[in-house]
């Protein structure tokens, strides 16, 4: 639901559904990467679109010696490389009349000092009531000490009264459920919950919000929406890039943290929940919640038999012949971080008895794509479905995340001629062919629920500790393994044969993507 | 700046003459017509069914040129009449045009436009066309192009607004802008009517956040409640506009209008009654300038202390605000500059009947008939 903290006549009903508050957008970290590949542009599409309030300005705080002048070259060459919308000169002009920037270190209550002082010269001139927005795209090793200041600066208001204050944090929050909840500890001496926004930018894309329209917009769906019909579910977010420059944060995390524990299992959410009885923020982060609580645990000899885990090695990709995990910049040449995770889990409810899901996610896959597949059970051996040799192929719903967003459905239909013969039919559906207009990219949308004070599409306290609780089951498996093996895959290829074991031994198979 | 929706990913082909009957059959023959495989769309994903009506042939040349942005961001069949009551042809003609898109390696089709022209002895038969051609199971918008108030095309317009969910036109240069208001304010508020909206209602969405934005209570406190004045300025034929805005002002205000009259100038002057005072509103008429609302002044008091709000068209897709009283700063807003066409590709999926415009429009009305 859409904070509104005094009653404003002009905005009812108005076509805008999101009003966002008038505020000053604090970026800690604000000469990083995430900043300007993301934020920034992000800022710069909704200010062409008009959908930033005339009261706002953003500030970037990081260590990086800069003036104003040096940050607002660096949000253009942002905008410039990475914008959806190409930088308009006369735009251009006023938003960057918006933008700010503080050096200072985290640690430093002096830095904090400055900070302060030119957030109130900066909201005095743009008539900003003081609301304001801490976005902290920095390491989460930094985080608790950026808070601790911001409490001891008096930088946070009351969430009950006063101006508005929030802080958006970057998954990962946490590396297990320990370090999880201590930073939640850490953000609540802080923040209110209702303060706080743990952003996954996966949520804010379009088709991942449409998971829940179609579902529940469609009565054809819900009805079969269950362990009577539905056979299995395949989750798969395959990515075509290697570690890059992050090895540093990935050799500490790996894919089953980097992927699993948040994007995937917020997916999976969406997919399996119960219909909540509103879209109130709270509500549908209630279904999600139930529904994490329901994952089947995966510990010690489970994880053996459900879950594996591999490491790229070197490989080809699209003809391009790519180096191994090991062999990348970064990291360390005996890693065992896993680059691939593929495990089979279970939802404990009356929904999905003993439905499987499958789920695998890798570094350097064939192709980049996500996507969640619906495999209905096949219908009863007789009519057309007689022939043991040539079974028919049964229904599957498949939602593209990414890219071509969209999904399909594939159906049995007739061949043209005398004789029966049975076909599957794909029925696609792609926004891009249907939907002509680029909506707004995640970070936009969600930049923009934050300012309006809607965190249904961010992740509640409760259920990231959920969502962690499962996952460090496998953690400590691993963690407790004798095993010094891991499975590798060429590069280029869809996982290690381990996988496909996996998913073979119950007499399925992975999909072709 | 200009509106990020582009045509440019569209390409079109056609028109080709086809007798009425044909239209279905010429419209198939890309996936039925072995010698039309080559770059032919290989699939058709249409959004609704868009029915234009023009009353000339130029009417019909600008919308032609604008369609495939409309169909760009809303893939839909359209059916183009041309309903020429000048004309004393008693034939109607057809020919088609498919659009697709480019770029994309199964060339989707995303139109598809009948073009229908009807001389004066043939405009009744429109309708009857129309039926046969419309798309089952996806919604129908009715765009009156031609600048009349819907209403007042009788039988032709009853005909085809009976067939829409939707209905949208545009009083933008109405030539007797109070009496076709207080028309189209009365059919809207007769019930059972489509979803129905002005474009003049939607041009100023920057004037309404701007304003909105400016006076909330928590930047302004009591600015709603002490407004002694308000006045409009708007170019050549932006009066609705101007019209329509003053009416969402006075709805949302709880005002009603005491009485009002026209002053040389011209300018339209009205007394409200409010909760709290008398404010008065005045819409002037520039000779000159940009056919959009040029200014408001909205004279107020903030925490007790008088304040004047001038917000300002400073060039296209942008207005500033000025609280003189308050601060000494002028701030500004932003938006894309949408054209015609935008505007109408994004109305057609709005199906929802937009309340706030129908009760801005009531009022307009009050306003318009204590000035008549």
């Amino acid at each position: 639901m859409v904070e509104v903290r005094a009653p404003n006549p002009l905005t009812a009903g108005l076509a805008q559904n999101l009003i966002p508050q008038p505020c000053t957008l604090v970026i800690f970290g604000g000469a990083g990467d995430l900043s300007a590949r993301k934020l920034l542009p992000a800022l710069y599409n909704l200010s062409v679109d008009g959908l930033l309030p005339a009261n706002f300005a953003t500030v970037g705080f990081a260590r990086e010696e800069m003036d104003d002048a040096a940050f607002r070259a660096h949000a253009r060459k942002g905008i410039e490389r990475f914008s959806r919308r190409p930088l308009d000169e006369a735009h251009w002009g006023q938003f960057s009349r918006s933008l700010f920037y503080v050096p200072g270190i985290f640690t430093d209550a002096q830095a904090y000092a400055q900070l302060r002082r030119r957030l109130e010269k900066v909201e005095a001139e743009f008539g900003i009531p003081g609301n304001r927005v801490f976005y902290l795209s920095i390491p989460p090793s930094l985080i608790a000490a950026c808070l601790q200041q911001l409490r001891a600066g008096g930088f946070v208001a009351d969430p009950h009264e006063g101006p508005i204050s929030r802080v958006i944090v970057e998954k990962p929050v946490g590396r297990d459920l320990a370090s999880a909840r201590e930073i939640n500890a850490t953000l609540a001496q802080t923040f209110d919950e209702s303060q706080t926004f743990r952003i996954d930018h996966y949520l804010g894309k379009e088709t991942v919000q449409n998971i829940l329209v179609l579902r529940f917009g469609n009565s054809v769906l819900e009805p079969l929406w269950n362990a009577k019909y539905v056979d299995h579910v395949q989750l798969t977010v395959a990515e075509e890039e290697g570690v890059g420059v992050r090895a540093g944060y990935y050799e500490e995390a790996g894919a089953l943290r980097d992927m699993v524990q948040n994007h995937i299992l917020q997916v999976l959410a969406l997919i399996a929940m119960e219909p909540p009885w509103s879209l109130d923020a709270e509500n549908v982060r209630d279904a999600k919640l139930n529904l994490l609580r329901c994952l089947r645990p995966l510990r010690g000899s489970d994880v053996d038999r459900q879950v594996v885990r591999a490491q790229y090695g070197p490989g080809y990709l699209h003809g391009e012949e790519v180096p191994g995990y090991r062999r990348e910049d970064g990291v360390r040449r005996d890693s065992t971080t896993e680059t691939y995770v593929a495990l089979k889990l279970f939802i404990d409810n009356w929904r999905w008895a003993g439905v499987p899901f499958y789920v695998r996610t890798g570094k350097r896959l064939p192709k980049r794509v996500t996507e969640a597949a619906i495999q209905f059970k096949p219908v009863p051996e007789i009519l057309f479905n007689t022939s043991r040799d040539a079974p028919l192929d049964p229904n599957v719903l498949a939602l593209r995340i990414q890219p071509d967003e969209g999904f399909s459905m594939r159906l049995s239909s007739k061949l043209p001629g005398p004789k029966v013969r049975i076909y599957p039919v794909k029925m696609d559906f792609r926004y891009g062919a249907t939907f002509g207009d680029s909506s707004l990219e995640a970070y936009e949308r969600l930049l923009l629920d934050v300012m309006a004070g809607d965190a249904t599409l961010f992740m509640r306290r409760d259920a990231v500790e959920a969502a962690w609780a499962w996952v460090t089951g496998m953690l400590e498996a691993w963690e407790a393994s004798r095993s010094r093996y891991l499975p590798e895959y060429p590069a280029g290829n869809w996982g290690p044969v381990e996988a496909d074991r996996l998913i073979e031994a119950d007499g399925r198979t992975w999909r072709t993507l | 700046m200009e509106d990020p929706l582009t045509s440019a990913a569209v390409v079109a082909r056609g028109p080709e003459a086809v007798g009425l009957r044909a239209v279905e059959q010429e419209l198939g023959r890309p996936w039925s017509s072995p010698d039309a495989l080559a770059g032919a769309p290989s699939a058709r994903a249409l959004m609704g069914n868009l029915v234009i009506v023009c009353r000339r042939e130029e009417e019909k040349a600008d919308v032609e040129e604008e369609l495939a942005t409309i169909v760009s961001q809303y893939p839909s069949r359209v059916l183009l009449l041309v309903a020429d009551a000048g004309s004393q042809s008693a034939e109607i003609d057809a020919s088609v045009t498919v659009y697709r898109r480019a770029g994309e390696a199964s060339q989707p089709a995303c139109g598809e436009c009948v073009t229908i022209r009807a001389g004066s002895h043939a405009i009744a038969r429109l309708p009857s066309a129309v039926r046969a051609l419309l798309l089952g199971d996806l919604p129908t918008t009715l765009w009156w192009v031609t600048p009349e108030a819907p209403p007042l095309a009788g039988e032709l317009f009853v005909q085809l607004a009976e067939l829409a969910g939707q209905v949208i036109y545009d009083s933008f240069a109405w030539t007797d802008p109070l009496r076709q208001l207080v028309v189209v304010a009365n059919w809207v508020g007769g019930g059972r009517q489509p979803v129905t909206s002005d474009l003049a209602w939607r041009r100023p969405k920057l004037w309404h956040r701007i304003i909105a934005q400016s006076l909330d209570p928590g930047l302004a406190p009591g600015a709603f409640e002490a407004i002694s004045a308000v006045a409009v300025e708007h170019g050549p034929h932006a009066l609705t506009q101007a019209w329509l805005l003053a009416g969402w002002l006075g709805f949302r205000l709880g005002w009603v209008p005491r009485g009002g009259k026209v002053l040389p100038g011209p300018e339209v002057s009205w007394a409200f009654q409010s909760a709290q005072g008398a404010p008065r509103v005045e819409i002037r008429r520039l000779a000159t300038g940009a056919t959009d609302v040029q200014s408001v002044r909205v004279v107020t008091k903030v925490n007790g202390r008088p304040v004047t709000f001038r917000f300002t068209r400073e060039g296209p897709g942008q207005v500033t605000v000025f609280a003189e009283g308050l601060a000494d700063r002028t701030l500004g807003l932003a938006g894309p500059v949408q054209s015609r066409a935008a505007l109408v590709a994004r109305q057609l999926p709005d199906l929802a009947r937009d309340r706030l415009f129908e009760s801005s429009l009531a009022l307009a009305r009050t306003m318009a008939e204590t000035v008549l």
